[in-house]
């Protein structure tokens, strides 16, 4: 390697304080083909597709099938225990496989052969074409093989002669297929030889499986391989955009910090990204669900007023839902008032100001989901009143549960397309924290499982594995336990694997930090940057899903996001925040953020730019 | 006994060499050849080529009277794979003959524990290797 490339190796651990050369420093975990395990993730969108080895990447909420070659691990018991195993067992095993594993690709051939012989036969001449003999020799030399084997000629002749005696069949592929179930049987009488050798001889298998996170490794349930119970969910929220407690106190010291910086060093602090206000508002504005939320009220108003007093449960059931229709109104004048243009936020500290956006955002996505289902629900009951209804009544309700299901579509497509909207536009070389793979050893949980009683395959979905975030590793591991060891029984590792948990799939992250916003001189603020604090909603894994599938530098290193920044800024010097809503790019893991952004309250534009201080807190 | 996919060379007949030459040279097959009085060998061998029901590459041809043939297996001889015993041995009860006229299995006498299986063997021989 280069000095230079060093260097630059040195640099990116000085930033990122981790051991970036820790993916080198790796012993390969992969073993020789065949591999045992395959490992494939069904991931939150249901694309499934198998994870590559060394070491894989994985989203940190899919679930993970582990399937077991049995016949493969039948081969590495046998490879293991070579010198002990009765005569040939390794070796007619290993025949047996692999004429198996030719089995579809040899009738396949053979099929098209028999396809062309009419061909070949009305051409006439002395010799099939070259390629017609290629085929037949390509689909004949699995079986020509087997039946060569000195270790399995005489046990495979008899198992055939047993069934040419019951009938011959007339057709070669008939026979071909006859040939291969005899090789079937034999294989399935060596794989009993096998398992009882292991099991006379005090052979076991070991699967386990464990998360490892920055400060501790935890087993995990294996279904079918182990004692342990099934762990809590841990969900991981694609779509949360709504701050956290600790996010809120964050937000809460950096805005102390930035009026400190603003008046100690007149640096233009921040803009405060606060797109979510502008959002709320233009949402508001051009809302269909509240357009269709009001006709709904007025109509069941009005159907209301025509039923008579005596149907006390109709027009409970009407008032019901004029009710919730007037609640989701509510809410909605209530945004309207507090981000309509002028509105002011005084009175509140900045941290307090931009809590609230943040909080408000993700109401206003939970109020247009809830009416959704109140609606559906609504529409159901409307409609067993209608069955007993009558006349105009009747029509009236039928009518009435037409709308409250069209409402509901669009309440349930609006909610979607806000919290898209929302995020709408929208990770440093090392193959994650160096593991010490031996640190993993099988608990007493563990089973110990004879060769017949491996399971085929199993499974387990990330979000029962606990707290965990990105850049955690699942490690896997298959052994073969000898109880007849040396000091008292051995374990012997066959294969382990090793798989990042990243964050793949689209989805929004939200990161806090002061931004230095840049108004263009036409405010008060005499620097040239005023420092605000802020927070980003950044759209992750739209557009390079791929490459964070399949590069863990791009996760540890460039970790692209883009999305919308609200700030509180203070351009008029009145102490009183106001609402900045920017656009914002962020790369390097969040670390650099750059956008444009808006002054809602001062109708200013700014530019801005935000570095989060990198601190190794995994 | 009926023979769908068989050639009878008899002892006597005097264009077995012909017909035998025939067979190898000038006809698409794949040949199991019978050697001698083995009847039953050439019924199983037949149903193995298709009988009456299949058609395909396989074809069996019974030499009643080996020696009256001897120039031709002495030529078949030159063909087989260096492994396999000599064809124009007498405990030869057969051998096949692949479509690009090579000698590619020999059964013996000895090898007929499990006769049926063993002459499929000596064919898939055949296919396996021109």
């Amino acid at each position: 390697m280069s000095s230079r490339a060093w260097k630059l190796r040195l640099i990116f651990a000085v930033i990122f304080g981790t051991p970036v050369l820790a993916g080198a420093q790796q012993p390969p975990l992969q073993p020789a083909a065949p591999p045992l395990l395959t490992i494939q993730e069904r991931d939150e969108d249901g694309g499934t597709r198998t994870i590559s080895p060394g070491p894989g990447i994985s989203d940190i909420m899919s679930d993970l099938r582990i399937q077991i070659d049995r016949d493969a691990l039948r081969s590495r018991v046998a490879e293991q225990e070579k010198d002990r195993l009765p005569v040939d067992l390794k070796e007619r095993l290993s025949g047996l496989q692999a004429a198996l594993s030719k089995r579809k690709d040899s009738l396949s051939k053979l099929a098209s052969v028999l396809d062309e012989w009419e061909k070949v036969r009305a051409a006439g001449g002395a010799t099939p074409p070259q390629q017609f003999i290629k085929a037949l020799s390509e689909a004949a030399s699995p079986l020509n093989e087997v039946l060569n084997n000195p270790a399995l000629g005489r046990r495979l002749r008899a198992r055939i002669e047993e069934r040419l005696n019951i009938a011959i069949p007339a057709s070669v592929a008939e026979q071909y297929a006859l040939i291969y179930d005899a090789i079937a049987d034999e294989l399935r009488s060596v794989e009993e030889e096998l398992n009882t050798f292991a099991r006379e001889n005090g052979i076991s298998v070991q699967m386990g499986a464990w998360i490892a996170t920055a400060n501790e490794q935890r087993p995990i349930h294996l279904p079918g391989f182990d004692e342990y119970p099934e762990g809590e969910d841990f969900i991981i929220e694609r779509w949360d955009i709504a701050l956290n407690e600790s996010e809120q106190k964050q937000l809460e010291a950096l805005a102390s910090q930035a009026k400190e910086l603003n008046q100690k060093s007149n640096l233009a602090l921040a803009l405060w990204q606060a797109n979510g206000a502008s959002l709320i508002e233009a949402a508001l504005s051009n809302s269909t669900t509240l357009e269709c939320a009001n006709d709904l009220q007025k109509k069941t108003e009005e159907l209301k007023d025509q039923v008579e007093s005596t149907q006390q449960d109709l027009r409970n059931s009407l008032e019901s839902l004029k009710n919730q229709l007037r609640d989701f109104q509510q809410v909605l004048q209530d945004l309207q008032t507090k981000y309509g243009l002028g509105a002011g936020a005084s009175g509140k500290s900045p941290a307090e100001f931009l809590i609230g956006t943040s909080q408000d955002l993700s109401a206003l996505v939970q109020r247009t989901t809830t009416l959704f289902t109140t609606l559906q629900d609504q529409a159901r009951t409307l409609t067993g009143l209608a069955a007993s209804a009558t006349g105009s009544i009747k029509t009236g309700l039928e009518n009435l549960a037409g709308q409250a299901r069209s409402c509901a579509g669009t309440a349930a497509t609006e909610a979607q397309n806000w919290r898209q909207s929302l995020m709408d536009r929208v990770a440093m070389l090392r193959a994650g924290r160096p593991l010490d793979m031996a640190a993993f050893q099988f608990g007493e949980e563990v089973t110990k499982l004879t060769l017949a009683q491996v399971p085929a395959e199993t499974s387990f979905p990330l979000r029962k594995t606990g707290e965990r975030a990105a850049g955690d590793s699942i490690v896997v591991k298959i052994a073969l336990f000898n109880a007849n060891g040396s000091g008292g029984g051995t374990g012997h590792e066959l294969e382990s694997h090793r798989i990042l948990l990243y964050r793949i799939l689209p989805h929004v992250e939200r990161t806090v930090g002061l931004i230095f916003a840049d108004p263009n001189g036409e405010t008060k603020v005499t620097n040239k940057f005023q420092a605000a604090p802020g927070y980003s909603l950044l759209l992750k894994g739209w557009g390079d899903k791929e490459l964070r599938r399949k590069s863990v530098a791009y996760n540890q290193l460039v970790d692209f996001g883009f999305g919308l920044n609200i700030s509180a800024l203070d351009f008029n010097k009145d102490d009183t925040p106001e609402l900045g809503v920017g656009f914002v790019l962020s790369i390097f893991r969040d670390i650099l953020q750059a956008g444009v952004g808006y002054d809602v309250n001062e109708a200013e534009q700014y530019w801005f730019f935000g570095i989060r201080v990198p601190m190794p807190t995994r | 006994m009926n023979l769908f996919k068989t050639t009878v060379l008899a002892s006597e007949d005097p264009d077995s060499e012909a017909t035998l030459n025939d067979l190898i040279a000038n006809q698409p097959f794949l040949l199991l050849a019978v050697l001698g009085e083995r009847e039953q060998l050439v019924e199983w061998a037949d149903l193995l080529a298709g009988g009456a029901v299949h058609d395909s590459w396989r074809r069996v041809v019974w030499v009643q009277n080996p020696d009256s043939v001897s120039g031709i297996l002495q030529e078949l001889d030159q063909t087989r794979s260096p492994n396999l015993p000599s064809i124009q041995g007498k405990d030869v009860a057969a051998f096949s003959v692949s479509l690009a006229d090579n000698v590619r299995d020999v059964v013996l006498d000895s090898d007929l524990e499990f006769p049926k299986a063993r002459l499929l063997q000596a064919i898939i021989a055949a296919e396996a290797t021109p």
